[in-house]
């Protein structure tokens, strides 16, 4: 918009930049709606995760507690059920690395919360009326926008997740 | 246990990891190979508990609060007891340029999780000379 333009243009261009204003606000909203519901759902995985795990690690150490009192008369059982816990090892593991995609996924919906945050807050500050304390005004837009944009950027900088497996397959060795 | 190794060789070794499960999982493997295991949650609780006691290897996670694992290397290898004691990183971490970090930090070796209990003892076998 520009100060050359006519009275009912400078109007229509003032609605319709309302409008545009709402309707990014609207969108903000929904935005901030859903990774809010997004980000409990996370935390309720990591607690459900969290439960599963310890209650299976518990089995996992009561089987083993018990095995060790079988005795010697049925060692070949105790052999097998013993080779089985030890191959059982290796796929509870599954919950760290569940675990660090949950974190990862968490941070980046926290982050995407933000943005969508600081975006309603510079909507609000631009549809804020003019006033004579059109100075301070701006002054606030400026850093609604400064606050939105350092978002952005701690989003952008959410990089991949370090956890590229994606079965419970056993990992290479490399001895130096 | 099941099964535990009646061992001449027997090793102590400190677990560093912030994941519960991997250490109650590694410590389970590594008594049932008839080693003795201390846990620590991070790489600062790991070098307090390689300090109050000296160790025979040490198991670290890569990343970890308060200290990670390649902090942890450094950190044990600036230590006049802990110079030739193996170190093995036990990580989700498999990129190139981090195993280089870890090598040139002084690790011993570099695992990627999930580790395989069976691959696990013969690594620790070999390095601590148990074998």
């Amino acid at each position: 918009m520009t100060r050359q333009q006519s009275p009912a243009a400078e109007s229509a261009a003032s609605v319709s930049s309302h409008d545009l204003g709402r309707l990014v606000g609207r969108a903000g909203a929904a935005l901030n709606l859903q990774c809010r519901a997004a980000h409990q759902e996370l935390a309720q995985t990591q607690l459900l995760l969290a439960d599963a795990t310890r209650k299976l690690l518990d089995s996992f150490h009561a089987a083993n507690h018990a095995l060790a009192g079988l005795g010697v008369q049925v060692e070949d059982a105790a052999t097998r059920v013993g080779q089985n816990l030890l191959a059982a090892s290796q796929h509870l593991q599954f919950s760290d690395l569940v675990g660090q995609l949950l974190a990862t996924t968490e941070q980046r919906v926290d982050r995407l919360l933000l943005v969508s945050q600081r975006l309603q807050e510079l909507i609000q500050a631009m549809d804020t009326p003019r006033t004579d304390a059109q100075a301070s005004g701006d002054a606030h837009v400026a850093g609604e926008k400064r606050a939105f944009l350092e978002a952005v950027a701690a989003l952008e900088s959410c990089g991949d997740s370090r956890v590229k497996q994606r079965d419970t397959r056993a990992g290479n060795v490399e001895l130096f | 246990m099941a099964k535990e190794r009646t061992s001449t060789m027997r090793k102590l070794v400190l677990t560093v990891d912030d994941s519960a499960a991997i250490r109650e999982m590694l410590s389970y493997v590594l008594k049932s190979a008839g080693h003795k295991v201390i846990e620590a949650e991070d790489g600062m609780d790991g070098l307090q508990k390689a300090l109050s006691r000296q160790v025979d290897l040490v198991i670290t996670d890569q990343s970890m609060p308060k200290m990670d694992g390649i902090t942890l290397v450094k950190a044990l290898r600036a230590l006049p007891q802990y110079k030739k004691v193996p170190i093995l990183l036990l990580t989700t971490e498999s990129s190139d340029s981090m195993k280089d970090e870890g090598r040139t930090a002084g690790a011993t070796g570099w695992l990627v999780k999930p580790f395989d209990p069976t691959k696990l003892i013969e690594v620790v076998d070999k390095v601590t000379g148990g074998r």
